[in-house]
């Protein structure tokens, strides 16, 4: 399995790919991309079963990254990792057929519970 | 009733502390003494500002170069001597580490929630004063063996 992280911070890059492993993706091929355009360009490149992405980014948020994919048919399940998750949040992301939002902190349970619901 | 007072805000980042940390660096937060009005000396601080109708807060959390260098390691799951640990990575975990304690601010306080928009966490080095627009009060703590400040700036209102 192709995992994609994107995020704008380098920490958050490395406690995500950390949580995978604890949460049994450890055998997940996991890339990274800083921002959202570089997401757009690693997806379109490489075709990852699964993006993790964060909310607020420069350049292209999240949002205008999950929408730029379906916009061009891509159908890849995608996920929000961020620190904020209020319900208008939680609304929007599923309205936008994002697969689930995991607010920060989180565990490795936590990504256990929303992964296998996706890519069990 | 928004909760922007200063006793309030620290109350809340206090208490987002002592469920964020135990989750997020391994390690639960011990309070030292009673909360102070000033900083002493110099100190590397990640602040984030939450900005609403009611003004400006700022939230933070200061400790020594040696310190954030501890809360990164542990934030990563690394020692503190990893060499992977460079400044801009030390940084950057500290940043995200106050982003993700304001974020639980406002999840602590329905009224923040609605009512506070969360920017950017900014990083500095140096001496945490406030303006004469502003009031401080910093909690001193302790995390493992880190001595660390947690520090609200609130916008003074109008008398």
């Amino acid at each position: 399995m192709k995992i994609l992280i994107v995020d704008d911070s380098k920490a958050m890059r490395m406690i995500v790919k950390r949580t995978l492993r604890q949460a049994g993706f450890g055998d997940a091929s996991v890339s990274e991309a800083a921002d959202g355009k570089q997401g757009l360009e690693a997806i379109r490149a490489n075709q990852p079963d699964l993006v993790l992405c964060d909310w607020n980014m420069p350049e292209m948020s999240g949002m205008e990254l999950l929408q730029a994919l379906r916009a061009e048919g891509n159908a890849v399940h995608f996920g929000f990792v961020t620190s904020e998750g209020t319900a208008e949040m939680r609304s929007l992301a599923s309205q936008a057929s994002a697969a689930f939002l995991i607010a920060k902190p989180f565990t490795p349970e936590t990504f256990a519970e929303a992964l296998s619901g996706v890519v069990g | 009733m928004l909760a922007t007072g200063t006793h309030q805000m620290l109350d809340l980042l206090q208490r987002s502390c002592e469920e964020v940390f135990p989750m997020a660096l391994g390690h639960a937060p011990i309070a030292e003494g009673d909360p102070v009005g000033a900083m002493e000396g110099d100190t590397r601080a990640a602040l984030i500002t939450l900005v609403g109708e009611f003004g400006r807060v700022q939230l933070g959390l200061a400790t020594s170069e040696r310190g954030s260098r501890e809360i990164a390691g542990h934030l990563l799951g690394m020692e503190a001597d990893d060499p992977e640990l460079v400044p801009d990575n030390i940084e950057d975990a500290i940043g995200e580490l106050m982003n993700i304690l304001a974020g639980h601010v406002k999840q602590l306080d329905a009224s923040l929630l609605q009512a506070a928009e969360l920017g950017l966490p900014l990083v500095v080095e140096g001496h945490i004063k406030p303006t004469p627009h502003q009031e401080l009060l910093a909690q001193p703590a302790r995390i493992d063996n880190t001595d660390l400040h947690l520090v609200v700036l609130v916008e003074k209102r109008p008398a």
